[in-house]
């Protein structure tokens, strides 16, 4: 069957559109919009950007490896819990955490109000969170969780030995951190912290309800205030070119990673901590999780009582949980659909070129979603426009939208996205299927779809499984494709928040947010118990 | 005190019930090989551990170079010990050369010594040419190597080696185990080495400590390990061999149904009570003119011999090593005789 083998190619193909798209505007004579904007704001994006990413790295490079450290090395009262638990800030979304924490630290909000209480003062003197470091630290908090989950896996792996031979050569702990653990984890940290850098650079919701202005709320404005698609998608490619070096150096790291695999992991022997020392390990590590995890979730679940108690229009929030649950699931089937036809070309025909077109075709998770919203809602005009002429040639009809804004482009956006989420532990679990297996099958006279729905698809189902959880909480919590691309008035609960956000009302948005961070938790819960096996 | 250079006094560990050491003892003088051979689990890794300094112990001393390192009350942290230590998986650093490897230790050392004693030990384990390499690049054996000179770089004061060459093919082993014994040798070192698998043992060891359920039972040399074990397990878990019964004449004859053995009796065992006796397959020797026939029941083609399982007319077993020219058949009677050097007798 050769014309599976295009599959691939086409998904390719697909993924690098947007990108093409938005490139090919450097060519578009600018106008007044980006005149106006390169003279006022582009400056200050390219300094808010900066000091971002900065920011954030360092952040999440001190937390994630020294939190890491800690869980791996050492033994402390709730050492098991943490190690697991320092995963829970995945569950929620980076917008939310901001949201509530501006809640928190509000005027209006629970800590300046017993504050003013307790300490009978104005409080002139109290800190405005809503700037550059208020974004840096929420992200930080939201975001550390990659490189502590890389790092960690490299510790689990050499980290307690790569101590033991050092220590063999003489070196004390604190010489072996320094000169051989953390030289060893340098691959998987790159790599985290790389992950890190791309979902700053993504970051929109955060930003936003921060305004705090970087590229990806520069373009949503520069669409949907200034009505410039062209300026829009200018920024945008500005964007991208960022995001691509970012990619080089993952793909460099990853590359380093293959040769520093320990072949045997070992029984890890804890160093014990004593006495003060552990209790304050141990409260270090949970003030952090408090901080970005308990503490959020704690506020917005008092919020949502909140909301519920007084009037709430539980109608129009059960059409938000609906809109986001159907679209989760269309998407589902679509990407998951691609991601395994795509594995088994992969598998049949292992040319060269496929593998590359593989290789692209899962690099849209690196496209930020307000660069991907653009990139493909540019070809779906110019393709309405054409549909439109050939149609009216032969009938009368008034509106010329037929692509633009209806699911089908959202879904192409959240394809493009969410592919490699797909398509990596489908692939992860095609890996068992060896070819000795399909032999195996053979001799027993098993072939065709026998073969598929006796063999393959029993040894495929805890990776699709894995694939259509992560598709389906991503596209979830997904802010700018959504927002961007969707139907006129058709809302999710990643919009409503955004719309309820910007409006300060922080109340109204809680159970949409714990709505999301709820659906979050079961990726995160199915990964423990992958591990743990 | 004795002129050990290591000395282990009744060191005991455990892991919540699970005893893992128990009483253990040893004592290894400046310059020799020392050995701890046992099955997996047996607590040899463990035991060099807490050498290592990567185990406390729970009861017990440990002493180095007339120094207590560990016990109860005392603990020297690992890096204070100057052991040096050759990792099972070898642990190579993948982000430094060979070079920068086996230089690692030598921190201490101004960067022109350091630079000499580098070159020094590429020469020892042979791996000039191949100085500037990651380990990715190198084969086992030469992992292994750069592993023993990067052990050996800081001149410790002994060297442990946790099952240095269970990772390595079969014929590489045989080869390797001697080179590494000539290495160590040549730098002066004293090491203790752990492994399962007894001919690496006899190979590298002077010393060898049979373990079993955390305790040495027997430590010694290869030649008495084999020839005079000290109990029945040592004597199963050495070398081949088989347990006839035998009849104690006095204490220097022991009669078994192929004759009457001359030579001393080690234990103290009545005259004319029944005693096992063991037979090493090459105690008993292949001779076409002798009376005595038994019966083959198994043969293994061994190359240059051939390993023969032989049933005597009372039904016992027995093994004997013949030249590989001598093919019988299984059902065959041939004729045997014997020649038994070493009586290891054994109370039943």
């Amino acid at each position: 069957m050769a014309i599976w083998r295009f599959i691939p190619f086409t998904t390719a193909v697909t993924v690098l559109l947007p990108v093409v798209v938005v490139f090919s505007s450097f060519w578009v004579p600018t106008d007044d919009v980006w005149r106006h904007l390169v003279e006022t704001t582009l400056l200050t994006l390219i300094i808010n950007t900066a000091w971002l990413a900065f920011g954030v790295v360092i952040g999440t490079a001190i937390l994630g490896v020294s939190l890491a450290w800690l869980t791996s090395v050492y033994e402390f009262p709730g050492r098991a819990f943490f190690s697991w638990a320092l995963l829970l800030p995945l569950a929620t979304p980076a917008y939310v955490t901001a949201f509530v924490a501006l809640g928190l630290f509000d005027f209006t909000g629970p800590i300046q109000t017993s504050l003013r209480v307790w300490l009978d003062s104005d409080l002139s003197w109290f800190p405005d969170i809503r700037n550059r470091f208020g974004v840096i630290m929420i992200l930080t908090l939201a975001f550390y969780p990659y490189v502590y989950l890389l790092a960690r896996n490299a510790f689990m792996s050499q980290g307690r030995r790569s101590l033991e031979v050092a220590q063999s050569l003489g070196l004390n702990r604190r010489q072996g951190f320094f000169k051989v653990a953390l030289p060893m984890a340098r691959p998987w940290i790159a790599s985290g912290i790389m992950l890190v850098l791309m979902e700053t650079l993504a970051d929109f919701g955060t930003v936003a309800v921060f305004n705090y202005d970087t590229f990806t709320t520069a373009i949503y404005k520069a669409w949907f205030s200034m009505f410039s698609l062209d300026a829009a998608s200018q920024l945008a490619s500005l964007l991208i070119i960022l995001v691509f070096a970012v990619i080089v150096l993952e793909q460099q790291s990853r590359l380093k990673m293959q040769y520093a695999e320990n072949k045997k992991s070992h029984r890890a022997n804890r160093i014990l901590l004593c006495g003060w020392k552990k209790w304050l390990v141990c409260g270090l590590v949970f003030v952090t999780l408090f901080a970005a995890f308990f503490l959020p979730i704690m506020q917005l679940s008092i919020w949502a009582i909140q909301s519920v108690t007084a009037n709430f229009d539980f109608l129009r929030f059960g059409e938000f949980l609906w809109n986001s649950l159907i679209l989760s699931f269309l998407a589902v089937l679509l990407v998951c659909l691609m991601a395994v036809v795509m594995v088994y070309v992969a598998r049949r025909f292992s040319t060269t070129s496929i593998r590359y077109a593989i290789r692209i075709a899962t690099i849209g998770y690196a496209l930020p979603g307000t660069v991907l919203a653009i990139g493909i809602y540019m070809p779906m005009v110019w393709f309405d426009g054409k549909l439109n002429e050939w149609i009216s040639y032969w009938i009368e009809i008034e509106n010329g939208q037929l692509l633009q804004g209806t699911l089908i482009t959202m879904l192409i956006a959240y394809l493009i996205r969410f592919m490699a989420v797909s398509y990596y532990p489908i692939d992860g679990a095609m890996q068992r299927v060896t070819r000795n297996i399909d032999e195996a099958a053979l001799t027993f006279g098993v072939h065709g779809w026998a073969m598929i729905s006796k063999v393959h698809f029993p040894i495929l189902k805890p990776g699709i499984f894995t694939a259509a959880t992560l598709v389906f909480i991503d596209v979830m919590k997904e802010m700018p494709i959504t927002l961007m691309t969707r139907p006129f008035g058709w809302d999710t609960l990643a919009i409503r928040i955004f719309s309820l956000t910007s409006e300060g009302q922080w109340e109204q948005a809680a159970l949409p947010a714990v709505t999301l961070v709820l659906a979050g938790l079961v990726p995160i819960i199915v990964f423990m118990r992958q591990t743990e096996h | 005190m004795s002129d050990a250079l290591l000395q282990l006094n009744q060191i005991k560990q455990s892991y919540g019930q699970q005893v893992v050491l128990h009483n253990l003892s040893l004592e290894l003088k400046k310059g020799e090989i020392g050995c701890l051979l046992g099955s997996s689990g047996c607590g040899k890794t463990t035991a060099l551990r807490c050498i290592a300094g990567f185990e406390t112990i729970a009861a017990g001393e440990i002493w180095l170079d007339a120094v207590c390192i560990s016990s109860p009350s005392i603990f020297m942290p690992p890096e204070q010990r100057r052991i040096g230590m050759v990792f099972q998986d070898y642990a190579l650093f993948p982000h430094l050369n060979v070079m920068e490897n086996i230089g690692f230790g030598l921190h201490f050392l101004p960067q022109s010594e350091r630079k000499r004693r580098v070159e020094e030990l590429l020469y020892v384990v042979q791996l000039i040419g191949i100085a500037k390499r990651y380990p990715h690049e190198l084969s086992g054996g030469q992992q292994q190597r750069v592993a023993l000179a990067r052990a050996l770089a800081p001149k410790p004061s002994l060297l442990l080696l946790d099952e240095p060459f269970s990772n390595l093919d079969v014929t590489l082993r045989e080869q390797l185990s001697v080179e590494v014994r000539d290495i160590i040798k040549e730098q002066g070192a004293t090491a203790i080495l752990v492994t399962h698998d007894q001919t690496e043992a006899f190979a590298i060891a002077d010393k060898i400590g049979v373990m079993n359920h955390g305790e040495i039972l027997q430590w010694d040399a290869a030649f008495n390990i084999y020839h005079r074990p000290i109990n029945r397990f040592v004597a199963n878990f050495i070398g081949q061999g088989a347990f006839v019964t035998g009849s104690v004449i006095d204490n220097r004859h022991v009669a078994i149904e192929l004759g009457i053995l001359t030579s001393e009796v080690p234990q103290q065992s009545e005259n004319g009570s029944l005693v096992d006796v063991l037979l090493r397959p090459n105690d008993i020797i292949h001779d076409d003119t002798s009376s005595v026939l038994a019966t083959v029941t198994q043969k293994t083609f061994r190359g240059a011999d051939i390993l023969y399982s032989l049933r005597l007319d009372s039904g016992a077993e027995v093994l004997a090593i013949v030249s590989s020219h001598h093919d019988h058949q299984i059902g065959e009677k041939i004729g045997i005789k014997l020649e038994v050097d070493h009586v290891v007798t054994f109370k039943r």
